[in-house]
């Protein structure tokens, strides 16, 4: 009996379009619509790329030995060259590959080392940054040299380690990624779009809210059987509309999400459980007709995908920033944080404690849920 | 006796919707529950199902106490609701498969319960089709099937051809009557006397939540002291002047002027109409059609409580 309910849930569930809307297709729009969206965003954003910087050292003057060196074993990061050095022969030759944009400013080191630029940018930027630190560092060593030769060696090694503490360090799993959070977001929202389908299950089961409840009301079934074979069957729908939306992000949209399958599977009908348990919830707890509950819902639920950082990534650092227990309290939050924490951490610590708070509180949630529905007695219908 | 209701009352907070209600309905009849809409019929249904709560009273099923989980007794109780209550996704054979399921696990068997169902209530060409895509009467039999495949001593028809054309109302109502023969017992509410007089073998008038006769229709019929009813349309001569000397006649009980029609209603057991006739003849007016009823549930309702059922 269990299982009949349950397979002619499922197939009332697959082939119900309208919720389906909600739970596969509205999610799978937005993800084309950040698909389309973000790589413009990225690619408008500055990326650090090495620098093409020209030197011309003009033989009259003594120069600086070390000024072309310096250059050349500048890193950005470790292996990538934080400069492309071109020595030129001229002046003239440095100025037609400045004005064919060939280089983004040269050095002209004469009686001072002078930079020639055109207009101002990124690239600019670095090429001055590092040549004022140059002349500071050249000039403190110089004035070291002078008044105290013998602490020499110490103020060097100094310079050194400073420059060791400049280079970047990477302690997470893979690259940080902001724009990932948007993505994370919407598979919570999508999670707490199950909330659709719990409220309707339960909507199924309580005689007062639609004559199908009636009916099976004064079926020999129990209530708790209902609501389990239903709830099943509705997880399972839900569970597929978010792997659908992870196949169209990874194989789709090419978003790397992470290579943690198992985690990210586990995550996802964790997140599921959470928005479906609050449906259920919603459904069972509030005494108004479907369209109310159905506000309720869809309210909470883009509210929560709001503070999750759906429609602007840095709301959900401010958010957690002001208030740390939303991090774990707003389902949407605690859902995203989850798979970021799969994605970037190492460490499985804030994923283990994800789960078990998503799979708590839906635990609690069906709780309440049930204690309502077997307490249930209707005065009208 | 199936179903044994002592002294229900049920309040919808001032206003009494049961008021002290008994009935029995006894094994193998059509019992019809008869009033206007809101005189209680549903909620005593729905009462006795065990899906509404009550203030008072006791309830048996079968002869045991029933309650929300008397699921024993539920497995032999068929429901058809007022509205219709089936599953928007599922296809008719889909539907009645689903339904017959929440009452009979072995496969083999409600397969052969839901294709006599759907043979049953003429749906053999519409089995693919969806609930949307039906009349609103082979909705009504959809309906009607999903809540008796499952082959229950006891069905529970609750308005069942509200809003169905006559051909579909016809083979509903004889639906009901081939169940009935084959052994289940049946309670039958309706608004609709023409229908409850058809096929119920006693019927209980319900008006605000009072149970004002009960009994078969004969006996209903009895309680009132009209014979029958007589309509005589006049072509010449105005009905009005009719309406004092036709009153005066002997064994009329009350005489009544519609356009050009008077309506006379005679006492029980008096034939008038030779009388009228003659009288008639006797003051040269021409008469059209003259033709007699016997009276009628409705009639049984307006003696009791002053307004015609059909009214309501």
């Amino acid at each position: 009996m269990f299982w009949n309910i349950f397979g002619y849930r499922m197939k009332s569930n697959v082939r119900d379009f309208s919720t389906l809307f909600w739970t596969l297709a509205f999610p799978l729009f937005l993800a084309t619509f950040f698909g389309l969206v973000f790589p413009n965003i990225t690619s408008s954003t500055v990326t650090f790329e090495t620098v093409n910087v020209g030197f011309y050292e003009n033989s009259a003057y003594g120069g600086d030995p070390y000024l072309l060196e310096s250059l050349k074993s500048a890193k950005q990061s470790e292996g990538i060259d934080l400069f492309h050095v071109t020595v030129f022969e001229s002046i003239e030759a440095s100025e037609e590959a400045l004005n064919n944009q060939e280089i983004s400013g040269y050095a002209e080191v004469a009686e001072e080392v002078v930079l020639h630029m055109q207009g101002s940018g990124f690239n600019q930027t670095i090429i001055k940054s590092f040549f004022d630190q140059y002349a500071q560092i050249s000039s403190a060593i110089r004035d070291v040299a002078r008044d105290n030769p013998a602490a020499l060696e110490e103020v060097s090694a100094l310079f050194e380690k400073e420059v060791n503490y400049t280079t970047s360090t990477f302690a997470g799993r893979d690259k940080p990624d902001s724009i990932l959070v948007y993505f994370y977001s919407l598979i919570a929202m999508t999670c707490l779009y199950g909330a659709f389908q719990g409220q309707k299950e339960i909507m199924n089961i309580q005689a007062n809210q639609s004559q199908l409840a009636a009916r099976q009301n004064v079926s020999p079934v129990p209530k708790l059987k209902l609501f389990g074979s239903s709830i099943l069957s509705v997880t399972l729908v839900q569970y597929l509309s978010i792997l659908i939306l992870l196949a169209y992000l990874v194989f789709v949209l090419r978003i790397n999400i992470g290579d943690r399958i198992g985690m990210i599977l586990a995550a996802a009908f964790a997140g599921c459980c959470l928005g479906i348990s609050f449906g259920a919830l919603v459904g069972a707890v509030v005494k108004a007709g479907e369209g109310i509950k159905v506000a309720i819902i869809i309210s909470f639920s883009m509210i929560l995908s709001f503070l999750s950082g759906m429609m602007q990534s840095s709301v959900k650092v401010a958010i957690e920033k002001a208030v740390p227990v939303f991090k774990y309290a707003l389902p949407g939050n605690l859902i995203a944080n989850t798979f970021y924490a799969i994605y970037y951490f190492n460490s499985n610590e804030r994923f283990y404690f994800g789960m078990a708070l998503m799979i708590g509180i839906s635990i609690f949630f069906y709780t309440i849920v049930i204690l309502v529905l077997r307490r249930q007695k209707y005065a009208s219908i | 006796m199936v179903v044994k209701v002592s002294n229900l009352v049920k309040r919808y907070g001032d206003l009494i919707a049961l008021d002290h209600l008994d009935l029995e309905v006894r094994e193998g009849e059509i019992f019809g529950l008869l009033g206007p809409n809101g005189s209680g019929k549903t909620t005593a249904i729905n009462c006795i199902l065990s899906l509404l709560s009550f203030d008072k009273g006791d309830i048996e099923v079968f002869g045991e106490k029933m309650t929300p989980s008397s699921y024993h007794l539920k497995r032999d109780i068929g429901i058809v609701m007022q509205n219709v209550a089936v599953v928007e996704e599922l296809t008719v054979v889909e539907n009645i498969d689903f339904f017959c399921g929440l009452y009979v696990s072995d496969k083999d068997e409600r397969k052969k319960l839901v294709n006599e169902a759907i043979e049953f209530v003429g749906l053999s060409d519409f089995r693919k089709f969806y609930p949307k895509k039906l009349s609103g009467g082979l909705l009504r039999r959809l309906n009607i099937a999903c809540g008796i495949a499952h082959k229950p001593k006891l069905i529970i028809l609750d308005e069942p051809t509200v809003a169905v054309d006559p051909q579909s109302r016809n083979s509903i109502l004889e639906g009901i009557v081939r169940l009935n023969k084959e052994g289940a017992t049946v309670i039958y509410t309706s608004h609709y006397m023409e229908e409850v007089e058809q096929i119920c073998s006693r019927i209980c008038i319900l008006d605000k939540g009072k149970i004002i006769a009960q009994g078969t229709k004969e006996e209903l019929k009895g309680m009132i002291r009209i014979g029958e009813k007589i309509t005589v349309e006049f072509l010449s001569g105005r009905p009005e002047d009719a309406v004092e000397w036709v009153g005066a006649m002997p064994h009329v009980a009350s005489v009544e002027c519609k356009e050009n029609r008077l309506l006379i209603k005679t006492e029980v057991g008096k034939n008038g109409l030779g009388e009228i006739l003659a009288q008639l003849k006797k003051r040269d007016i021409q008469t059209g059609l003259i033709y007699c009823e016997l009276p009628t549930l409705n009639d049984v309702f307006l003696e009791i409580t002053g307004k015609e059922l059909r009214d309501l």
